[in-house]
């Protein structure tokens, strides 16, 4: 059983408080991180990626500190970065040897790896390609097979969807819904579709304050309860209007009905 | 092993990079073979002065001076007769190569007179005292030299091996080239966004950055062989490097050094110094880059750094109590020759240190530092764009030029030229190469020049009555000089003088060759100025020899060279 513990994590730039104080627990699951710009999504991916230091607070891996651990924890994280950034000029089996390579795997495992990676992507026909002739939604199924090259416990995925055309987001779904199986997978985005059916709990993050966390139901439900007037109504509401109640700026009635 | 692999290739990705490094080698090549072949104001090129060694090869010492005194008098003969086979110059490089030689066979008289000097020095007050850093180095200067005694140095062209170790345009190409390639092995990743992805990983830190190290020392290896090679090759193809078992003491400039070495040990001991030298200014700027995160910002505080070195570098005197700073300094360590060529001690607190023992001991403290440095600060950061970069926030912070909103396209496009091209950059980089290149160059006159200095003096300004009554005294002058000198022509074909005394006479003359082409140049310059005034224009004597340097025949010819260095860098 994997755990993922934030204890008040706080983090400053500046005068600017990004994050005020965030506390969460996860377990095995998936997660969709909710939350317009400027939230604190990104500051609180690179938390936990280790790319960005916290001004205070801690993150615990199985009850460990992520820094003590080091090499130990990023050996079983797993990160799409938002930026699609890449290697133009290598090719794909070339950055996946790469990440292999960074990841410390050995050659034959890499190798098989690297081929798996490339079949549950659907990459393998383009591995001999150069990344930059790689569509978007090619690079962005690339960045997700180095993310699960070394069979990480914990996936962190940023705005993995940023740029796909519909078509290529609904299949981006499927293939995340693939992968979960004995992991975290944390997914921050802004697109509420993205995680609506997908994702075991929805976390909501505002002016970096996690102001609610739990189901799609659970959180739909609390909507309807706050507005009785909604359920009145025959409309269904979904998480979209779970998004709008908590971030929308204008009157929260109307923009439900 | 494989992250190294991984490391290189990620650099061959940075095309528009090895175009101009690729650029810069042959601008390399190019300038060689232009200092070879380029006449200097003397009035010869090093292509000269190894023909003439070609000449003497294969005779003795004696015989080489004797021959060239023969020559040198016969192309003075030819000069002053106005024999045109006989241009300017080539007497210059003959006396030239007569005191190369000259020299070398008065080796063992020069180190016999090192220990003469130093008893000399000890008796004087200024160095007599037992306890002060002037009399312990004046005790160890003999000793230094004592094992070359008896020392067999014979003479040869020094120019090939001088040009290979002693061009400083190949130092400046050099670390360019790695300075462009530590860039984008550092701060591209960053500045691309691809670095987060790579911390992230289990050896996204220390063995990244380790890796980097090695990539950078296998570059600097690389690049230094290839340039080095290529100056190696240009200068033997074209002038040859002489014998290459002489010892070090037979280059010219290099009488003094204090090491028992062939010319070919030399070569070999200059390189692996010349890399000491260079990895240590880059992995300097390794740890710069690493704490600036930004191209820009390393750059300038890389400029910074370096600039301040080479001030402390120039203004210290070597024997001074500040003589450390001075000589455990990174671009003293780029200054590869003066290692070589003199014994050189540096003050530590009133006791002796060799240049050398403190030029390796620095070396080998500055790469260690930077690397160690580098690897922790790079293991201990973060890698996302959202940390602050508090230089950057500073620097940003008082240019207003940039700041706020505003609609001035000139603004607009000055800030896409300047900083996100990095066009500052290259200005910068240009502007401390042209420094570093012309740093130690001098300008030298001539016997011709100086006099027409003088004229120019006196006739500069208006056109007055006075000055054409001193110019027509000094052409009479001039005519009675050139009188004597044909009437002791005469008396010496006809037998009445020797040589000797013809030779004699003639430095007795008040006014000689160069005096009088001088005062002709003064002349027709002053005779046009009148032909001027005759039209009525407004008129005024100059010395015209600073604007012929910059708008001249000659200044194209440089400007070219510079263009081509521009572009280069």
């Amino acid at each position: 059983m994997v755990k993922l513990t934030i204890d008040s994590l706080r983090k400053n730039y500046g005068q600017k408080e990004a994050l005020k104080g965030v506390s969460f627990t996860l377990s095995q699951g998936i997660y969709g991180l909710l939350g317009p710009n400027g939230s604190g999504k990104s500051t609180l991916m690179n938390i936990l990626t280790g790319n960005l230091k916290a001004t205070s607070g801690t993150v615990l891996w199985n009850e460990q500190k992520i820094a003590k651990l080091g090499k130990k924890y990023r050996e079983i994280l797993g990160y799409v970065p938002q930026q699609q950034a890449l290697y133009p000029d290598f090719t794909a089996i070339r950055f996946l040897s790469y990440i292999a390579a960074l990841q410390g795997l050995p050659a034959k495992e890499a190798k098989k790896k690297i081929s798996s990676a490339l079949a549950v992507v659907e990459l393998t026909k383009v591995a001999n390609k150069k990344i930059k002739t790689l569509s978007g939604g090619m690079k962005q199924r690339l960045l997700i097979a180095q993310s699960i090259l070394a069979e990480p416990k914990l996936l962190i995925m940023d705005e993995p969807t940023a740029g796909l055309d519909p078509k290529q987001r609904v299949l981006m779904r499927k293939l995340i819904t693939n992968l979960a199986a004995d992991k975290i997978v944390l997914l921050a985005t802004h697109v509420v579709a993205d995680v609506e059916w997908i994702a075991d709990e929805i976390l909501l993050l505002k002016d970096g304050f996690l102001i609610r966390k739990g189901s799609r139901g659970a959180l739909v439900e609390e909507v309807q309860n706050l507005h009785p007037s909604l359920q009145a109504t025959e409309k269904q509401l979904g998480l979209e209007d779970v998004y709008l109640h908590y971030f929308g700026e204008q009157d929260h009635e109307t923009d439900l009905l | 092993m494989k992250l190294i692999y991984f490391e290189v290739c990620k650099l061959f990705q940075r095309r528009a990079a090895w175009s101009v490094i690729v650029g810069l080698i042959f601008a390399n090549a190019l300038l060689i073979h232009y200092q070879i072949n380029c006449v200097n104001e003397a009035g010869y090129s090093s292509k000269d002065i190894a023909v003439v060694y070609e000449k003497v090869k294969g005779k003795n010492s004696q015989e080489q001076l004797s021959w060239l005194e023969a020559e040198v008098a016969r192309y003075i003969q030819g000069v002053q007769a106005g024999d045109e086979r006989y241009t300017y110059g080539q007497d210059r490089t003959l006396i030239l190569v007569y005191e190369q030689i000259a020299a070398v066979l008065d080796y063992d008289h020069y180190l016999a007179n090192i220990h003469k000097q130093a008893e000399k020095m000890m008796k004087s007050a200024l160095f007599a005292a037992p306890d002060t850093f002037s009399y312990r180095n004046v005790v160890l200067t003999p000793q230094a030299y004592a094992h070359l005694k008896g020392l067999e140095v014979t003479a040869d062209f020094s120019d090939g091996v001088l040009l290979i170790t002693e061009h400083r345009l190949t130092d400046a190409f050099l670390l360019l080239a790695l300075v462009i390639l530590t860039m984008h092995l550092l701060i591209s990743e960053r500045e691309e966004g691809t670095l987060p992805l790579v911390k992230a990983t289990k050896y996204g830190y220390g063995s990244t950055i380790f890796a980097k190290a090695v990539v950078l020392l296998l570059l600097t290896l690389f690049l230094a062989l290839i340039f080095y090679s290529t100056n190696l090759i240009v200068a033997t193809g074209e002038v040859g490097l002489g014998d290459l078992n002489r010892p070090i003491q037979a280059l010219a400039g290099y009488r003094s050094s204090p090491l028992k070495i062939t010319v070919k040990q030399y070569l070999g001991l200059f390189f692996s110094a010349k890399l000491l030298g260079v990895l240590a200014n880059l992995y300097i700027f390794f740890l710069l880059g690493i704490l600036c995160r930004n191209h820009l910002f390393s750059c300038l505080l890389g400029i910074l750094v370096l600039g301040l070195e080479a001030l402390l570098y120039k203004n210290i005197d070597l024997h001074s109590w500040l003589s450390p700073v001075r000589q455990c300094n990174l671009t003293a360590l780029l200054d590869t020759g003066s290692y070589f060529s003199n014994y050189n001690n540096l003050n530590l607190f009133g006791y002796p240190v060799n240049t050398i023992t403190a030029g390796v001991v620095t070396g080998f403290t500055a790469i260690i530092f930077g690397v160690v440095m580098g690897i922790f600060v790079f293991s201990k950061e973060a890698a996302s764009d959202m940390r602050r970069n508090w230089l950057k926030e500073k620097l940003t912070a008082n240019i207003t030029f940039f700041k706020g909103l505003h609609f001035n396209l000139l603004r607009h496009e000055a800030y896409k030229l300047l900083i996100m091209n990095k066009g500052l950059l290259l200005i910068l980089i240009f502007i401390v190469s042209q420094v570093f290149y012309f740093n130690g160059m001098m300008y030298f006159i001539d016997q011709e020049e100086f006099y027409y200095q003088n004229y120019s003096t006196m006739l500069a300004g208006g056109l007055t009555e006075e000055k054409n009554a001193f110019l027509q005294n000094e052409q009479e002058r001039i005519a009675a000089s050139e009188q004597e000198r044909e009437l002791l022509y005469q008396r010496y074909e006809n037998g009445e003088i020797d040589e000797r005394y013809l030779y004699y006479c003639l430095s007795q003359l008040e006014v000689n060759g160069f005096k009088k082409d001088a005062f002709e140049k003064a002349q027709t310059q002053y005779h046009q100025l009148i032909a001027m005034q005759e039209k009525k224009q407004p008129v005024a004597y100059v010395y015209q020899t600073g604007w012929h340097k910059l708008f001249g025949q000659e200044a194209k010819r440089l400007d070219l060279l510079e263009y081509d260095n521009f572009f280069c860098s």
